[in-house]
């Protein structure tokens, strides 16, 4: 899950990608208006968390921007803006969610997941492939109903592919959604993720299509 | 006595008693007067018809003795007496009144009363006519007190009308007392100057002026408190991320890491709300505060010395040109504040190995205190907002509060001092110029 978080308090901002890092999301933050829109035109992101008050214009330009060439991404409004007036104005423009500074990371987290959710058009929050479980929210993965300890980048991984079972993801892909820019990525980081999983789920579970990338097994 | 209407009223009635008493006095002297003269009159036309039926021959001499002359008896004595001093006849006999020398009238003490007496001269004897004095004097208090009811039932009818016409001429500012006292902090409407009388219009629109000035200075404190709440949930912000992160951190090191962050994030919280203080209190200064003799060098001096650690911290050069004592008359702790604040933002700005150069001249008369640095400058574009609270140059990465130059301009302001900005050194940074008026 890779998310664009733009804030140009430095200090929220690395607390939060600190956070939303630990929780296994890769970030990249911005600063301001003008790079988060270059950002948002480069890259592919699941998830935007936007402030309003930016140094260079409104985060609500970049949304309406967003929403003008009808781009459906989920963007989550964390400002310290709190009127009745601000929230409306902020959803009336495309946003998905509206949270006031200070805000619980926690809360923060689960909204996060509740839009990623609603933007893979699952109702359930738990992810489900064959006898595999997932759930963002405690972070638990389990096989046959027995818990399986992850690492963080082991769980981006496995959540990656379960949240795009049927399709065949390329290292690039996989490597995008688990790292933010300023993150080193070795380069055989994602084989060497894939294998720890494959030790701690089963050899059989990811499959490997030469020369394209990684697939869950069909195992229904 | 401090109410108007007291005070009317009481004008009023001392005004209406002394006229209704000289009103009486004119009326009583009138009518004793009148009374008297025809009291005289009346005793002298009397005497005249007594001497004709006295005196001559062709009328009997009991016609006096008549049923009207009899009614008169207890008020009047009427004597006859011959030439020689003899009397002839006495209406009352028991009264010894003795003969005047006098003609016309005369008051003699008789019998235990004053008289009024009237002696007729005639051709073969005297006529004389008394009068007790106390009936006149009765007959002129009764008509004295006729004429006063009227007068004493007008001062209470004027009394009643004053006080209501009082009343009635001070419910306007009656109504604006009752306008005034409904206002709070949140409901100020202005007077309408046109409802009240031309009297008070003077204090309606006094009032107005004040209430405007209130009303302004009221928003400008609500502003102030509503933007530095805004600007603390910032920092406050962080601070529950870092803990969070730190009650988080997987392993030691990230621990480590954690604290750091959140350490340096209350620091921020702290010099935020230190800087508020300051900077409401340099807002408070609006008159003219307690001026004494400062030496504006001893000030920067000071200042300095106590950044040299954190100027060594980042290797930034601090240098101090001092060309002037600066000797003004000035509010130290206001110019501390300022001195401290250039310093320090110079110095928060400017990235490590830079340098900050701090002159003191003067010029023309006029005391200039330049604090110049090579950090990244402030855009040509920005030089005018950057006086606002809370305004931060767009891409600043460095922690400040947003407040430091407010708070310089503010006590300039109070100093009647002109802040400009300038280059910094080697075309690098920003000036920031204080010109104080005049070096004294």
């Amino acid at each position: 899950m890779r998310l664009l978080l733009i804030e140009d308090d430095p200090m929220i901002s690395e607390g939060l990608t600190t956070a939303l890092r630990q929780s296994g999301y890769a970030v990249d933050a911005v600063g301001d208006a003008q790079t988060g829109k270059l950002s948002l035109a480069n890259e592919k992101y699941d998830l935007v968390v936007l402030d309003l008050g930016l140094p260079d214009g409104s985060g609500l330009d970049i949304l309406k921007k967003l929403r003008s060439r009808h781009d459906p991404i989920p963007v989550l409004i964390v400002t310290a803006k709190d009127t009745l007036k601000d929230v409306v104005t902020g959803l009336d423009s495309g946003a998905d969610d509206y949270m006031i500074k200070p805000f619980e990371l926690e809360e923060l987290e689960a909204r996060i997941r509740v839009l990623l959710r609603r933007s893979e058009g699952r109702a359930s929050p738990i992810l489900t492939w064959g006898n595999m479980q997932l759930n963002p929210a405690t972070h638990s993965f389990s096989v046959d109903g027995k818990q399986i300890i992850l690492s963080a980048r082991e769980f981006a991984v496995i959540y990656a592919l379960m949240e795009n079972p049927a399709s065949v993801l390329s290292r690039q892909q996989i490597e995008e959604k688990i790292y933010g820019w300023n993150e080193e990525v070795e380069s055989n980081a994602i084989e060497y993720h894939i294998s720890q999983l494959r030790k701690k789920i089963g050899r059989d579970i990811i499959r490997n299509i030469r020369g394209v990338g990684y697939v869950l097994e069909n195992k229904q | 006595m401090n109410s108007i209407r007291h005070r009317l009223l009481l004008s009023l009635l001392v005004g209406l008693l002394i006229s209704t008493a000289i009103m009486i006095g004119v009326a009583c002297i009138d009518t004793t007067n009148e009374l008297q003269g025809l009291f005289a009159d009346n005793l002298r036309r009397m005497a005249v018809v007594i001497e004709e039926q006295t005196f001559t021959p062709t009328q009997g001499r009991n016609t006096v003795q008549s049923a009207d002359t009899a009614e008169l008896e207890e008020s009047y004595v009427i004597q006859t007496w011959d030439g020689y001093g003899n009397l002839l006849h006495s209406s009352r006999p028991s009264v010894n009144l003795p003969l005047q020398t006098e003609k016309g009238f005369s008051q003699v003490n008789a019998a235990h009363r004053i008289w009024q007496i009237y002696t007729l001269k005639a051709d073969s004897g005297y006529v004389q006519i008394a009068q007790p004095q106390e009936i006149v004097a009765t007959m002129i208090g009764e008509s004295a007190l006729r004429a006063l009811f009227p007068l004493i039932l007008l001062f209470v009818l004027m009394v009643i009308g004053g006080w209501v016409a009082v009343g009635r001429s001070l419910t306007p500012l009656n109504t604006l007392s009752r306008t005034i006292s409904e206002w709070d902090a949140n409901n100020m409407q202005p007077l309408r100057i046109s409802d009240a009388p031309s009297e008070i219009q003077p204090v309606v629109s006094a009032l107005n002026n004040m209430l405007l000035k209130l009303d302004k200075a009221m928003s400008m404190q609500q502003q102030f408190t509503a933007d530095s709440a805004h600007e603390l949930r910032t920092p406050l912000t962080a601070i529950k991320l870092q803990l969070e992160n730190l009650i988080r951190a997987p392993s030691e090191q990230d621990r480590q890491y954690a604290v750091g962050k959140l350490s340096e994030g209350i620091d921020r919280c702290i010099h935020l709300a230190s800087q508020l203080l300051i900077a409401s209190r340099s807002m408070a200064v609006k008159a003219e505060p307690e001026f004494h003799k400062v030496r504006l060098a001893e000030i920067v001096r000071s200042s300095i010395s106590s950044f040299v650690i954190v100027a060594s911290e980042k290797a930034i050069e601090i240098s101090f040109e001092n060309e002037t004592p600066g000797d003004m008359r000035g509010d130290e702790e206001g110019l501390r504040v300022l001195v401290n604040n250039l310093i320090d933002n110079a110095l928060r700005y400017t990235p490590e190995g830079g340098q900050v150069a701090v002159r003191l001249y003067s010029e023309t008369g006029k005391t200039i205190l330049e604090v110049g640095d090579d950090g990244p400058g402030i855009p040509k574009n920005e030089r005018d907002r950057i006086f606002q609270r809370f305004y931060r140059i767009p891409g600043t990465t460095a922690t400040g509060s947003g407040l430091g130059l407010s708070i310089v301009k503010n006590v300039a302001d109070n100093h009647n001092a002109a802040v400009s900005i300038d280059g910094g050194l080697r075309q690098l940074g920003a000036t920031i110029r204080i010109t104080f008026p005049v070096s004294a």
